[in-house]
């Protein structure tokens, strides 16, 4: 039988996601963005082998504070002999954020992300998050990080800065803790926890509905990939531009 | 106003979170242009305000259009936060040609306070008219200058001037006066625009003053003065309210013509200053000199000014000097420190003449004027 072209749990959350964002209220906000990258950097490491990748997100806000989204981008996953190849990531999300004082507030949710032919590597994830003005932090776990039997933590603190009116700096900092399977660890002579550090600073710059940046992407490990994606990872520039909608 | 939703998880492109990063802005905006069409309005600009969780959508209407039940009638709709009208503020000065003449009333001691304090790093943010920023006393002082009004740069106005030179105009370059806090950090925020170029009075916008609140909130300022005056309005209250719980001290003039000293010197929050020739002033009101009160002007000049714009000027600049001497001080301990301000020693007075050695005095727990006394005596000046 032909596997489908994407996880039909996954197509069915999203599915629904638009669904339940078109019934709700008409106070509620939905927002999207097209973009394309030079480089699909996912937590420090490739995505798309170094080259672009277009990507598409939609974002429902209620006025609640509940939220919802999907997220999809091209990827080039190629794991090692025997196992399919992959050309496309979607992401569902979803949560609560709390507005605790001005300009401050809080978020708790869960993503699930998922890999056109290679559902075995589909995981989910929770998190929870504190956002100000210009700083956000999140604390990400998930249970079976990219299918294994292990799970996995990851941290990451985001900060802007304006510069001029339109131009502010961007700064990331993250942090992955997580086990490989003992079979895969066995298997490819990796140890069985690794803690990577990545991070990016860049520019960018709102012109209209249009978003330009250019970013410094590094990581701790530049042979650190996640098995899926069966490659390493330098650091280097990315550049993106996307439009809002 | 539109909801600004909490800022939240999402895996776009380089996003990076908090409340800076414009995601969602395409959408609010298509909500604004439906709300523009079906009420027949003409959106004429918009900004986001983090602090109260709310975008502002500013919209024109028809001249032939009746506001309030226009008003009435958005909010009722379900995307819309809150609705208002646009007010207009007026500063608070004579006009009076002749009033700069009188003469010069002095009372805070300043060379002695200054050897105490200058005000050394507090941010202070005059939301006024276009200040000239190249003047010689004003020349390097202003740490950030925004205009609100209009994409000129460099415009320096009257009311705007005279503020900013009375707060902090610099000291010991042996020319013109010296600000009440010659070392403070001055934010010059333009929100009012002059009428006429041969006198002080100015206007301002409830947008204009908005969006330099918001930007007095997000960069820090200590002390906020806003030397003008006009009808209640709910976002300004809002933004002040804010700005008040992030500990900023709000000195407002009292307007002598409204009631209460109208808005936003009635507020509970800010510091209400009126001239101290003014016999009616309200309950709750600081008196500080409002006469011939020596300052810069544009073109390179000083002159003398009064009224309420220019005593809530200078109480700015002590509140700075109270702050450089103790920072973490809250509002309502700068404002007992000046409400018992009594050389008569009776108990405060609900309008009290602002005895600014006193005020120093307590906050340092020691002698500031004219020192007679020991140190933890309440010192005052020796006339």
């Amino acid at each position: 039988m032909r596997r489908p072209p994407i996880d039909a749990q996954l197509a069915r959350a999203i599915a629904a996601i638009l669904i339940w964002a078109a019934a709700q209220s008409a106070a509620a906000q939905l927002s999207g963005t097209v973009a394309g990258v030079t480089d699909y950097r996912y937590r420090g490491v490739t995505f798309s082998d170094r080259r672009p990748a277009a990507q598409a997100g939609l974002t429902y806000d209620d006025a609640s504070g509940w939220y919802a989204g999907a997220f999809g981008s091209t990827v080039r996953l190629d794991p090692p002999p025997g196992w399919a190849r992959s050309r496309f990531q979607a992401i569902a999300y979803g949560g609560y954020a709390l507005r605790i004082a001005p300009g401050v507030s809080l978020e708790a949710g869960g993503d699930y992300s998922a890999f056109a032919g290679l559902s075995g590597f589909n995981y989910g994830e929770v998190f929870v998050g504190a956002s100000a003005e210009n700083v956000s932090g999140r604390i990400h776990y998930s249970p079976r990080y990219f299918g294994t039997s292990s799970n996995a933590v990851y941290g990451e603190i985001n900060a802007a800065h304006p510069l001029i009116d339109a131009l502010r700096l961007s700064a990331h900092a993250g942090f992955s803790r997580y086990r490989y399977d003992y079979a895969y660890g066995a298997l490819y002579g990796v140890t069985p926890t690794k803690n990577i550090f990545d991070a990016r600073i860049g520019v960018r710059a709102d012109i209209d509905r249009f978003q330009l940046e250019v970013a410094w992407v590094g990581i701790s490990d530049h042979s650190a990939g996640y098995f899926i994606t069966g490659r390493t990872t330098p650091n280097g520039l990315v550049a993106s531009v996307s439009l809002a909608f | 106003m539109l909801r600004l939703p909490p800022p939240h998880f999402r895996p776009d492109a380089g996003y990076v979170g908090g409340y800076a990063t414009q995601s969602g802005s395409a959408g609010r905006r298509r909500i604004a242009e439906d709300l523009a069409a079906r009420f027949k309005l003409r959106i004429v600009d918009n900004w986001p305000m983090p602090a109260l969780g709310v975008v502002c959508f500013v919209m024109e209407a028809p001249n032939d259009v009746a506001l309030q039940p226009l008003i009435d009638r958005m909010a009722l709709d379900a995307r819309v936060e809150s609705v208002q009208v646009v007010n207009l503020f007026r500063v608070l000065a004579h006009d009076d040609p002749l009033y700069r003449l009188q003469p010069t009333a002095t009372a805070w001691h300043l060379d002695e306070l200054h050897r105490v304090a200058t005000g050394r790093d507090v941010r202070i943010a005059a939301i006024d008219s276009g200040v000239e920023l190249d003047h010689p006393d004003l020349r390097g002082r202003i740490l950030f200058a925004r205009n609100f009004v209009d994409a000129r740069e460099g415009v320096g106005e009257m009311h705007g001037t005279a503020v900013v030179g009375i707060i902090g105009a610099r000291a010991d370059n042996g020319v013109g006066i010296v600000g009440v806090a010659p070392d403070a950090q001055l934010m010059a925020l333009r929100a009012c625009w002059q009428n006429s170029l041969s006198e002080g009075a100015a206007s301002c916008s409830s947008f204009t003053l908005a969006k330099a609140l918001q930007f007095a909130i997000d960069n820090g300022a200590k002390v906020i003065n806003l030397s003008l005056g006009g009808p209640r309005d709910r976002l300004l209250e809002r933004l002040l309210a804010v700005a008040a719980s992030r500990g900023a001290v709000i000195v407002a003039a009292s307007d002598p013509g409204a009631a209460n000293g109208g808005f936003p010197a009635s507020l509970p929050d800010v510091l209400a200053v009126a001239a101290d020739d003014v016999h009616d002033a309200p309950e709750a009101t600081y008196l500080a000199p409002g006469r011939d009160i020596p300052t810069t002007l544009p073109g390179a000049r000083w002159g003398l000014v009064g009224g309420s714009s220019y005593a809530a000027a200078q109480m700015s600049g002590l509140v700075a000097l109270l702050v450089d001497l103790a920072p973490d001080q809250s509002a309502q301990q700068l404002r007992a420190t000046l409400s018992t301000s009594d050389r008569a020693g009776a108990s405060s007075r609900p309008r009290a003449i602002v005895d600014a050695c006193a005020a120093v005095a307590r906050t340092v727990g020691a002698c500031a004027c004219g020192c007679r006394f020991a140190r933890g005596d309440v010192a005052t000046p020796t006339h």
